[in-house]
């Protein structure tokens, strides 16, 4: 379960942003919908444990994130949280096979190759397993860095923004492909983002349009 | 083979080797920049090493060279190494006063003056092959006139065999006139000993005397005229081909007188002289006076090579010193050339960083990350300046004439070299340095941001 809990977050000596308190039940999935600045990569880089807010507590699955040494929140956030980045960020220097090693390795997990060649063939890229990234197509490249998310298979399954600049036939297959991915895995799924094209697949949604920024 | 490769598990050096793999040609020019300095380093190790390790080597056993009055270096160099003119000639008679001296424990007589295609030829005693502890791979020692024992090198180099005839040319260059009327003839090769001696053709005292005689006054019996020789230059004729030679069971050569170590001393050689004596003393006191007496009291002078041999070093050190500043300053751009390569890398790879710490990646994890690739490129540097000095230094041994006395060769490895592989773990550490220092510290949420 995800439980945040009077959260804000100073940027700056004057800047501020407030969260609302949040409880997600283990497998459930959350839409996160806002405008640019209304807090949505704050909540997500707080819920990825990347970012430690100034105040509020965030628990993963009774673990109070913050509360942990930063290299067992390294630990705890390699093997229980998987994020999908809007940009991929897929290492050019490696396969794709060694990218999904690498999230094995950088968890402290042991590298299954197995498991990788298995995650490959549900997401449809096995023939490109040994390409690099360059040599891939954004949705190759996006089904890639969604298997780099889950191969570790996590609690906590985010994505930002994974439909921007996708038409509507492809906009659904992604959201299709995470919540698969969610429940192959038991994930919880919490995706934010500005496309209200998505809203209509989930039934729990947080608008954070209505919050602002605050001035401290 | 490449899908085997790939089953290799993730880890931090993999990893590293990716990045270097990424940008390869600017990975090889900061390995071979770092190359060239590290093989200078290890050309200037090598050839101190070999050259202070075989100068001391030539000149163990020996605490004076007495020779005509000039350079003591000179006399050293001619006299020890036989890399130099000599300072002139000495007389018997002085010199054969000299050896009987209180002070003087043994004494080897040199006489020399010609060459066999740059083949130094040394009238001596069987004391001095003796003294390099050298031992007869063919044949025998010289026991006549006009007899020669070969060094490995000699009998290599030239080809030459027991049985066969060469003429000397006067002076210690190949080009020099030929003693066309006097044969020497081969009747023994030295194993190889590392020493100067290898490139040396030994024979008695007499015959460089003999030599430089007329004629009909050394060997009325020796019948060289009725062969078939070519003696526009100096040539070698192999048993066979000009004389009929009968090796191997005695030395019925009929070529010259016979000769003992001790012969050349007679009295009937008064008029004679000998270039050089290695000299070695009774007990230490003598080298505090032996040579003060030998230079006030003699038309001759005493030089000391363990003297003349720490100035020569000292002198040499100099330009070494000259050179290992170069070493330094090209292993300088290259700790420069590495920072610079991974410093611009840790910009390309701000996301990537970036990443690996949202996979999990701790901050130790990434330090190492980049400072295992700052060891590799040096290490690599390194291993490929100690192969590429290894090869130079053969390379000069093998071109060079002046390398190939001191036995100059690349096929050694000295104790200095474990320091230069410690050298270059050393310089990919501090071109790591800050660049991993970067890495650590890492802002994920800050540089995903940006993205």
């Amino acid at each position: 379960m995800i439980d945040l809990k009077d959260i804000i977050h100073h940027y700056d000596s004057n800047t501020a942003v407030s969260l609302p308190d949040l409880k997600v039940e283990s497998g459930d999935e959350l839409l996160v919908i806002g405008l640019s600045g209304s807090g949505k990569s704050t909540l997500l880089h707080i819920l990825a444990g990347v970012l430690k807010p100034t105040k509020g507590i965030l628990s993963v699955n009774g673990t109070d994130l913050y509360k942990l040494s930063e290299s067992k929140r390294d630990a705890f956030r390699g093997k229980q949280i998987g994020v999908i980045f809007q940009q991929m960020h897929l290492i050019d220097s490696l396969t794709v096979t060694d990218n999904l090693k690498l999230a094995q390795f950088m968890a402290g997990v042991k590298v299954n190759a197995g498991k990788i060649k298995d995650l490959c063939m549900e997401l449809d890229i096995t023939d490109k397993m040994h390409s690099y990234p360059d040599e891939l197509s954004q949705g190759q490249k996006q089904r890639v860095s969604i298997a780099r998310a889950v191969v570790n298979e996590p609690s906590l399954l985010l994505a930002d923004e994974p439909t921007s600049s996708l038409d509507d036939k492809r906009s659904e297959d992604v959201i299709a492909l995470l919540k698969r991915m969610a429940e192959r895995t038991g994930s919880t799924l919490i995706i934010s983002t500005h496309d209200s094209r998505v809203k209509g697949h989930f039934t729990n949604v947080l608008n954070l349009d209505g919050k602002q920024e605050e001035a401290v | 083979m490449a899908n085997k490769r790939r089953q290799f598990e993730m880890n931090l050096l993999k990893l590293s080797f990716s990045y270097l793999k990424r940008r390869a040609l600017n990975t090889l020019l900061n390995v071979l920049l770092l190359s060239f300095g590290i093989a200078t380093i290890v050309v200037l190790l090598l050839f101190s090493y070999q050259l202070e390790d075989n100068l001391y080597k030539n000149a163990e056993g020996v605490d004076a060279v007495v020779g005509a009055k000039g350079s003591p270096v000179q006399l050293i160099l001619s006299g020890i190494f036989h890399i130099d003119a000599p300072t002139g000639n000495v007389n018997l008679k002085e010199a054969r006063n000299l050896m009987n001296h209180p002070m003087v424990a043994s004494a080897i007589p040199q006489a020399l003056g010609d060459n066999y295609r740059g083949y130094r030829i040394v009238g001596t005693t069987s004391a001095y092959p003796n003294k390099y502890g050298a031992e007869l791979a063919e044949g025998t020692l010289w026991d006549h006139e006009f007899e020669v024992v070969l060094g490995a090198d000699v009998a290599r180099n030239e080809e030459l065999g027991l049985g066969d005839i060469i003429v000397s040319s006067h002076g210690f260059a190949a080009t020099g006139h030929t003693h066309d009327d006097h044969d020497l003839h081969v009747v023994g090769i030295f194993h190889r000993t590392g020493t100067v001696l290898d490139r040396l053709i030994l024979t008695g005292v007499e015959t460089m005397w003999g030599i430089h005689e007329p004629h009909e006054d050394h060997d009325p019996d020796h019948d060289h005229h009725d062969h078939d020789h070519n003696h526009d230059s100096p040539e070698v004729a192999h048993a066979g081909h000009s004389e009929t030679h009968d090796h191997g069971h005695g030395h019925d050569h009929s070529r010259g007188r016979d000769i003992t170590d001790e012969s050349y001393l007679s009295e009937e050689y008064d008029n004679e002289q000998i270039t050089t004596m290695l000299i070695q003393y009774r007990n230490p006191l003598a080298a505090a006076q032996f040579p003060r007496f030998v230079n006030d009291n003699t038309s001759m002078q005493a030089a000391a090579p363990a003297i003349e041999i720490t100035r020569l070093l000292n002198l040499l050190g100099v330009g070494l010193d000259a050179i290992q500043i170069f070493a330094y300053i090209l292993i300088l751009a290259s700790v420069l050339g590495i920072f610079i390569a991974l410093i611009n890398s840790m910009k390309e790879r701000k996301y990537d960083l970036a990443i690996m710490r949202s996979l999990g990646g701790s901050r130790t994890k990434l330090f190492m990350h980049v400072i295992l690739e700052g060891v590799l490129i040096s290490l690599a540097g390194g291993l490929l300046g100690i192969f590429l000095g290894h090869a130079a230094v053969e390379g000069i041994g093998i071109m060079f004439d002046e390398a190939q006395q001191f036995a100059v060769t690349g096929r050694i490895f000295i104790p200095g070299e474990a320091w230069i592989i410690a050298l270059a773990v050393g310089i990919g550490l501090i071109s790591a340095i800050v660049p991993a220092i970067q890495a650590y510290n890492t802002d994920i949420a800050k540089t995903l941001s940006k993205s």
